[in-house]
């Protein structure tokens, strides 16, 4: 057994998905607390040497790839027949998994298969003497759980894009020694899923809310469609990405959750983040509380949303939006 | 066709803002908070019902759960479901999702076989998503999570997810696990003769003992590889400062305090 | 509450569902445009609603006057007008046909209103009063294998807009003693003779749809009764009186909802940093008489339609629910559209369109008045 900290390095496009940066980066921290551990990129898929150079950054030590023609698929039940051989053979302490479509999949369907413990949806990891912990919001975000992982090996935690920071460049880094795995495993491999088609979403001129500097996100107090189009219209002359609540999501104006700011959609942490008719439910809060500047427009005074605000201002959240939009224009 | 729907007694979501951690024992208190069917899981329901309706067969609901849970039970009856079965017994209690889908998987093998098994996505209170996945592994079928939609097709079923870049069609052979996303279906409004009707369906509560080779390691508390350390409640770290003035004004001192950031 | 187990917290949550979801867009529709709401009424039918107090054998769930009233409460938080809607379209038709008519005659007609493929509405009452039966003159007159009708009724709710129409006409020398001499007849909305007049623009239940209808040599075949020749009246009184108690879910569910729409109101309406609530005990003692009487209303409905459930005559209780009702609603929504102040009288506040039709409750389907006096004799 060895105290390496593996991450999971999902496919998205023709590199690793951008969480995949954030885990190294987390993981680099847990390292100086795991003496004699390593941080290793894996590697599932087929044809899988391009992935593997752009999984080799700095602060990765060594990358274990399984390349076959089976794991060409985005079907869990088949990849977790990979991962968990590879835990199996090479025996980490942890593994780290981005909680992204597949991941969120791939972790338990793998934890299950190796009969370990897995933290889902850590908000942050601490390692001390003892053990490592877990943090996992429950009951919707209000509470935090530390879970930890007493007696099986590895310790498994997904983490949500976002949650942890990533530097802005990362340095490719050959100097990351490069495993292929032994695969014989999926020779004879059988899953009784099978992926029939992958649709591409045809590319989109939004800015995406992950990178976006300033976010401006809506809530119920501005959940008609007059005053969605003057939010968007305020969002697009700030550059800034447009988030909503579930609350909002739910008045059906816009066709899906796919921007829906919490702990079942995105966590941002933007440079400015602006609130407009949010009251400031813990599930929302979740999602956006590491943001740095934080302005809250809501008729509530007594609204939660500003007790997690820098500024806040009492009024029609609706009617701030246009004065606001008015003073941009200008 | 028999379809079992694994469903969740959660507490009610509408209370959360109101659980607190007791200062002197650390433990959450959430008395008074009144249980309900965990939301996703009605989807999961009403994906059973459609499927009912198109393709016929028998709807089985499963839960585990303290005796109270009974009442969720019968509210999934109401909505149309045939029969239920509670698992209800201390010894699976205090179980992680590990040992709660081994649990689960056992009730299943118990009172199945079944050609499909569906269940709510994530549950209002833990919001893992790790049960359905887990339950496909201990039961040796496939699954999928975050379906947008489930179909039979011959002996199969045709499921579709998104991902972050597009959308995913998959092919399970029966019997398999599969879990929906909210977005699957609008649950329909329940219908009052059937609420009448469910204390007349079969509800079962079954024990532990009633499982067939249930191998004790692998439930409960000392079946769970995931243990719980301290609770935490979310606290705010910014100390907010009210802005006052007219629209214009407030508009104003805003846009200066964004400018002002993005400077920096 | 007594009354309530896990099976009616079931019922309520179901009833509240629908209300929010399918009465209140309706409701505002009846309100803004007098749109009759009939696919919220036939959703009813669907979703098993209008055959709570209908026997089993012509599809419905078996009499049980609580969860009727549960909710007949639920919907009418949200609108009066469609409580009374709902009310027509189970209890004043089917429930009265159910005890008036044999299977052969009534069976299949129960079954499509309880289903909500079929609406159908009562014609009782004329211009000369709808108590002063002796002075009806829609008339039935047999003629070989038909009969032939000839009248109006007038103030008919669901006028133009049911499949069916059950009639009262006199088939004989009304006899005052008996009651004889007036038969309830099934006419058909699309039956040659049938014409529909002037729809009334009422102070309230707005969307009810209530108007005249004529009758010219309408005719229906010999067995289209219900009941026996001549002897309608008095088994539709009899029928009729207890069913009165529908006014009691229907009015409490308004009286609660006006209130708590006032007390939600006075919590978070603020003037120079405290809530009116806080800052007048008047206010404050106000609303908690209204709660009291409430209060002892919904006890009241309750334990009334218990009565029945256990086969009690409720008839003059009922009577009484529906005039302290609706004499309370009316109260209650004046009150606290003072206490709205002028917002109070502005529709979208959502609180006057109560005042209007507790209105309606105390002369729709029979003047209080007469009722009250109608139990000289019977329970006085």
């Amino acid at each position: 057994m060895n105290r390496d900290i593996w991450v999971f390095a999902e496919k998205l496009g023709n590199s690793p998905a951008p969480v995949y940066y954030e885990l190294v980066c987390k993981a680099n921290e847990m390292k100086q607390k795991m003496p004699g551990s390593k941080v290793c990129g894996v590697v599932i898929g087929k044809d899988t040497d391009d992935m593997v150079r752009a999984a080799s950054i700095r602060g990765v030590d060594a990358i274990y790839a399984m390349d076959h023609d089976r794991l060409d698929t985005l079907d869990a039940c088949m990849l977790k027949i990979a991962f968990a051989d590879m835990v199996r053979q090479y025996d980490p302490e942890v593994v780290l998994v981005g909680a992204t479509a597949l991941g969120s999949e791939l972790a338990p369907a793998t934890a299950g298969k190796l009969k370990t413990g897995l933290a889902a949806h850590c908000v942050d990891i601490e390692v001390t003497e003892e053990r490592i912990n877990c943090m996992v919001p429950a009951f919707g975000g209000r509470v935090i759980s530390e879970i930890y992982v007493p007696n099986t090996r590895p310790v498994m935690a997904s983490v949500r894009p976002g949650i942890f920071d990533a530097p802005a460049e990362h340095e490719a880094d050959s100097a990351a020694e490069v495993i292929c795995v032994d695969n014989s495993i999926m020779n004879d491999a059988v899953s009784p899923v099978a992926m029939v088609s992958f649709v591409e979403d045809a590319p989109t001129n939004d800015i995406k809310l992950e990178d976006a500097e300033i976010v401006v996100c809506a809530g119920r107090g501005v959940s008609t469609q007059e005053a969605f189009d003057k939010l968007r219209a305020l969002a697009d002359k700030l550059d800034a990405g447009i988030g909503y609540t579930r609350s909002f999501a739910d008045t059906g104006l816009v066709p899906d959750e796919s921007n829906m700011i919490g702990t079942s959609g995105k966590s941002v942490k933007p440079k400015v983040f602006l609130g407009f008719g949010i009251s400031g439910a813990a599930h929302h809060v979740c999602g956006m509380n590491k943001s740095d500047l934080v302005i809250t427009v809501n008729k509530d005074p007594k609204a939660k949303m500003f007790q997690f605000s820098d500024y806040g201002i009492v009024g029609d959240a609706a009617k701030m939006v246009c004065a606001l939009l008015e003073k941009v224009e200008k | 066709m028999r379809i079992a729907v694994c469903v969740k007694s959660v507490p009610d979501p509408d209370y959360y803002d109101q659980i607190i951690i007791d200062p002197v024992n650390k433990t959450l208190k959430r008395a008074g908070i009144p249980a309900v069917i965990n939301a996703s899981d009605k989807h999961a329901i009403e994906a059973a019902l459609q499927l009912k309706e198109k393709h016929g067969g028998e709807i089985t609901v499963i839960s585990m759960g303290p005796p109270a849970v009974e009442q969720q039970l019968r509210e999934a009856l109401a909505m149309g479901a045939d029969e239920a079965f509670l698992l209800s017994d201390r010894k699976v209690g205090g179980a992680d999702t590990l040992a709660t889908s081994y649990a689960l998987s056992k009730v299943i093998e118990k009172t199945g076989p079944y050609d499909l098994i569906l269940a709510g996505n994530e549950s209002a209170d833990g919001a893992t998503s790790h049960v359905p996945s887990q339950i496909g592994e201990w039961l040796g079928m496939g699954s999928l999570c975050s379906a947008l939609s489930v179909d039979m097709d011959g002996v199969n079923f045709i499921a579709t997810k998104k991902f972050e870049n597009g959308t995913a069609q998959f092919c399970l052979s029966s019997p398999c696990v599969i879990a929906v996303n909210q977005r699957i279906n609008k649950v329909r409004l329940t219908n009052m003769m059937a609420i009448l009707k469910a204390k007349k369906k079969p509800l079962t509560v079954l024990s532990a003992a009633d499982l067939p080779d249930l191998d004790e390691q692998y439930i409960g508390l000392s079946g769970s590889p995931t243990q719980n350390g301290e609770l935490h409640m979310v606290e705010s770290t910014k100390s907010c400062t009210m802005l006052e003035g007219t629209e214009e004004e407030t508009a104003a001192m805003i846009y200066d305090k964004i400018k002002q950031f993005i400077r920096e | 509450m007594w009354w309530m187990n896990e099976e009616r917290q079931m019922i309520v949550a179901a009833a509240k569902e629908f209300a929010e979801q399918e009465v209140a867009p309706a409701a505002k529709l009846m309100e803004e445009e007098e749109k009759y709401p009939r696919e919220a009424i036939r959703k009813l039918g669907e979703l098993g609603m209008l055959g709570l107090t209908i026997k089993e054998e012509y599809g419905g769930a078996g009499a049980d006057y609580i969860n009727y009233g549960l909710m007949i409460e639920e919907v009418s938080k949200v609108s009066h007008g469609f409580g009374l809607l709902a009310y027509l379209a189970s209890e004043l038709t089917l429930g009265l046909i159910e005890k008036m008519g044999t299977p052969e005659q009534v069976g299949e007609l129960i079954k499509k209103g309880v289903s909500g493929e079929k609406l159908y509405g009562i014609c009782f009452t004329e211009p000369c009063g709808v108590g002063n039966v002796a002075e009806y003159e829609t008339n039935a007159v047999l003629d070989g294998d038909e009969w032939v009708i000839n009248g109006g009724k007038i103030l008919i709710t669901n006028c133009g807009v049911a499949d069916t129409y059950f009639v009262v006409a006199k088939t004989s020398e009304y006899d005052p003693a008996t009651l004889r001499g007036l038969t309830y007849f099934v006419v058909p909305a699309d039956t040659p003779g049938v014409k529909f007049g002037h729809i009334e623009n009422k102070m309230g239940w707005h969307g009810s749809s209530t108007g005249q209808i004529y009758f010219d040599d309408v005719r229906i075949p010999k067995d289209a009764i219900i009941g026996e020749v001549d002897n309608a009246w008095l088994p539709l009184n009899v029928a009729l009186l207890p069913m009165f108690a529908t006014y009691g879910p229907m009015n409490l569910g308004s009286m609660e909802a006006v209130w708590e729409k006032t007390m939600f109101f006075l919590k978070n309406r603020i003037q120079q940093g405290v809530s009116l609530w806080d800052a007048h005990e008047s206010i404050r003692i106000d609303m908690i008489e209204m709660w009291g009487k409430i209060d002892n209303y919904r006890s009241a409905v309750y334990s009334a339609l218990e009565d029945e459930n256990r086969g009690e005559n409720i008839s003059a209780k009922s009577i009484a629910l529906k005039k302290e009702g609706a004499d309370l609603l009316e109260y209650v929504s004046s009150k606290c559209i003072e206490l709205h102040g002028g917002m109070g009288t502005v529709y979208e506040t959502g609180i006057e369109r109560f005042y209007r039709d507790a209105k309606m409750g105390t002369v729709g389907c029979g003047s209080n008045r007469t009722l009250m006096n109608n139990m000289v004799g019977v329970v006085f």
